[in-house]
C-alpha cells in the first residue's frame, strides 16, 4: 500500500504541470466571464430592447444547456464556422462563456440591491450616468456579490476537470492518463482530489485577502470568503478577542 | 401658462427663485398632484407640512428634476425644468438632503463631499478637500473627516449629507424630511444646523413633519391636502389661526402628539 503511493506520487511533476494548467486556465476564463458578466448585467438593466433581448437569450441559453455541450459546440463545432481554436483556448472561452451568464445574474442582482436613492443622490449632485454607475453603483453592487462571484471562480476550477473530454491536459484528464498506465486507481485519483481542493482552498483565501484591502469600509468577516468554510462551522464559535469588538447578529 | 424669467435665457442658475405653476403629477391611477401654484422669493424658508400623501414629497421631488411633471411650468434657479432638454441644467446647483440620507456608504465623510467636486467640478484634490473640510466645519463635523457612513450616528450622517450637498454652492436647498428617520433625540443636530442656513439666507424648501422647526424657522409654511396647496401664509398664521378646517383637523393632530 505505502508502496503504491510512493509508486503514483513518482509523477507528482506531471500532476503540478497539470493543476497548474487548471488554474491558470481557470483564472483566464474567469476573466473572460467577469467582463462578460458585467456587460450581460448592463445590458440586462439597459432601457433598449436592442440590448436587453441578446443579454436574456444568452442567460437562458447558457444556464439551460449542459456545460460539457458547449464546450463540444466551441470546439467541434466552431472550426466549421472558421474558428480554429487550440484545446485550451476552446476551454476557456467556453467556461468563460459559461460562467459569464451566471455572473451577469449575479451582478444584475447585485446592481439591484443598490439603493435607488444612491443614484438620486449622485444625480442631484450633476454625475453623469456613467459616473455614478462606476463610483457609485458599481463599488457597492461589487461588495454585495463578492462571496458569490468568488464561488463562481470555484465553480469554473471544477468545471475545468470537464476540458479533459476536448484533451485538454488538465488535472483530471492527466490523472486519467496517469491511471490507465499505473492502474493505482486509489491513488492517482485521490491524488488529483487533494491537489483540487488546495486549489480551490488557495483561491479562496487569496480572494478574502484581497477582500480586506479592496472594499472601503474593509470587509467585515462574515462578508469575506474563507477556505474550509463548511468545516469551520462544524467547530465551536471562537470567543471574541478581549478589545475586539463583538458582532450581534441581527 | 408661460412664465418669464430674465434668467432663463442663460445658461447657468443665476437665482434662487422658484415659480410653480398648475403642476400635474400622477403615478398611474393615483393622482398626486393635481395643479399646484408655489412661489419661492431668494433667501425665503418654505416649509411644506400635510398628511403622508398629500403630495409634498413628490413635489419637492419635482423642483429637483428627480420627478418630472406631467403637465404644468416649473421653474426652478432660472431654469426650466419642464423643458426635457434644459432640466439637467439644475444637477450640481441645487441641494438636495433625503429622508435616508443617501451617503454613498464606501466613502468616507470627506470622501462623499468631495466626490462632485473631483468629478463634476474638477477641482483638484487639495482643493476640493479643502473645500469639502469647510463644509464638514459648517455642519460641526470637521473631526468626523475620516469616517465612513456606518461609523456616524444618524445626525451625524444627515449633517454629512447636508454637507456634501452645502460643497457645490448650491443656490436652494431642498429637504425631504430630513430627521423622520433619526432618533428623537438626534433631530435637534440636524434641525440646528438647517436653522442657521436659514439665518445665512439660503433658499430653502423643506418637507418636514418637525412643526417646532417649521414654527420658529420658516417664512412661510404651505399646508398640502390631496393634491393641493389648501393653505399658505407666515407660521403664525397657519399655526396660529388656521382659515381651513382640513388644517385645523391635522394641525390638531400633529400638535397634540
Amino acid at each position: 500500500m505505502f508502496v503504491d503511493w510512493t509508486y503514483a506520487l513518482r509523477d507528482w511533476a506531471t500532476y503540478l504541470d497539470a493543476a497548474w494548467l487548471s488554474l491558470k486556465l481557470s483564472l483566464e476564463a474567469f476573466a473572460l466571464a467577469f467582463v462578460l458578466g458585467l456587460l450581460g448585467a448592463l445590458a440586462r438593466r439597459s432601457r433598449h430592447a436592442v440590448l436587453r433581448a441578446p443579454a436574456a437569450v444568452y442567460v437562458e441559453v447558457i444556464r439551460n444547456t449542459p456545460v460539457l455541450l458547449q464546450m463540444f459546440v466551441v470546439y467541434f463545432a466552431l472550426p466549421s464556422a472558421g474558428l480554429r481554436l487550440s484545446p485550451v483556448q476552446a476551454g476557456v472561452l467556453a467556461l468563460g462563456v459559461n460562467v459569464g451568464a451566471y455572473l451577469t445574474e449575479i451582478f444584475r442582482a447585485g446592481i439591484q440591491a443598490v439603493p435607488r436613492g444612491q443614484s438620486e443622490a449622485a444625480r442631484v449632485l450633476a454625475l453623469s450616468p456613467l459616473r455614478t454607475f462606476a463610483h457609485v453603483v458599481l463599488p457597492q453592487a461589487l461588495r454585495n456579490v463578492y462571496p458569490a462571484v468568488v464561488n463562481q471562480l470555484v465553480q469554473i476550477i471544477l468545471g475545468s476537470s470537464l476540458l479533459s473530454a476536448i484533451s485538454v491536459p488538465e488535472l483530471t484528464g492527466t490523472a486519467m492518463v496517469i491511471n490507465s498506465r499505473t492502474l493505482l486507481t486509489v491513488q492517482v485519483f485521490g491524488i488529483a482530489a487533494v491537489l483540487y481542493l488546495v486549489l480551490t482552498n488557495a483561491v479562496v483565501l487569496v480572494a478574502g485577502l484581497i477582500g480586506r484591502v479592496a472594499f472601503k469600509p474593509p470587509l467585515r468577516p462574515a462578508e469575506r470568503p474563507r477556505p474550509l468554510s463548511a468545516v469551520r462551522r462544524l467547530l465551536p464559535a471562537r470567543s471574541a478577542r478581549p478589545g475586539q469588538p463583538v458582532h450581534k447578529e441581527a | 401658462m408661460m412664465i418669464t424669467d430674465p434668467a432663463a435665457q442663460q445658461k447657468a442658475v443665476t437665482t434662487s427663485r422658484i415659480s410653480l405653476s398648475g403642476v400635474h403629477k400622477r403615478f398611474g391611477e393615483l393622482e398626486v398632484l393635481k395643479g399646484v401654484d408655489i412661489d419661492v422669493e431668494p433667501g425665503e424658508v418654505v416649509v411644506l407640512i400635510g398628511a403622508s400623501g398629500s403630495g409634498k414629497s413628490t413635489l419637492l421631488r419635482i423642483m429637483c428634476d428627480l420627478e418630472r411633471a406631467d403637465s404644468g411650468a416649473v421653474w426652478v434657479g432660472g431654469v426650466p425644468l419642464h423643458d426635457r432638454k434644459r432640466a439637467p441644467e439644475i444637477f450640481g446647483h441645487v441641494g438636495m438632503v433625503f429622508q435616508q440620507f443617501n451617503l454613498f456608504p464606501h466613502k468616507t465623510a470627506l470622501g462623499n463631499v468631495t466626490l462632485a467636486l473631483l468629478k463634476v467640478r474638477k477641482l483638484s484634490r487639495a482643493e476640493a478637500e479643502e473645500r469639502g473640510r469647510a463644509a464638514l466645519k459648517r455642519v460641526g463635523l470637521a473631526d468626523k473627516a475620516d469616517a465612513y457612513p456606518a461609523q456616524l450616528s444618524g445626525g451625524q450622517q444627515q449633517r454629512v449629507a447636508i454637507a456634501r450637498a452645502l460643497a457645490m454652492d448650491p443656490a436652494i436647498m431642498f429637504f425631504d424630511e430630513p430627521t423622520s428617520a433619526l432618533d428623537p433625540e438626534l433631530v435637534g443636530e440636524v434641525t440646528g444646523v438647517m436653522r442657521s442656513l436659514a439665518e445665512d439666507g439660503m433658499t430653502m424648501v423643506v418637507v418636514t413633519h418637525e412643526m417646532r422647526f417649521a414654527k420658529d424657522t420658516a417664512d412661510r409654511v404651505v399646508f398640502m391636502d390631496g393634491g393641493v396647496v389648501l393653505e399658505q401664509g407666515p407660521p403664525e398664521q397657519v399655526f396660529g389661526s388656521p382659515a381651513e378646517q382640513r388644517t385645523q383637523q391635522f394641525l390638531h393632530r400633529v400638535l397634540d402628539t
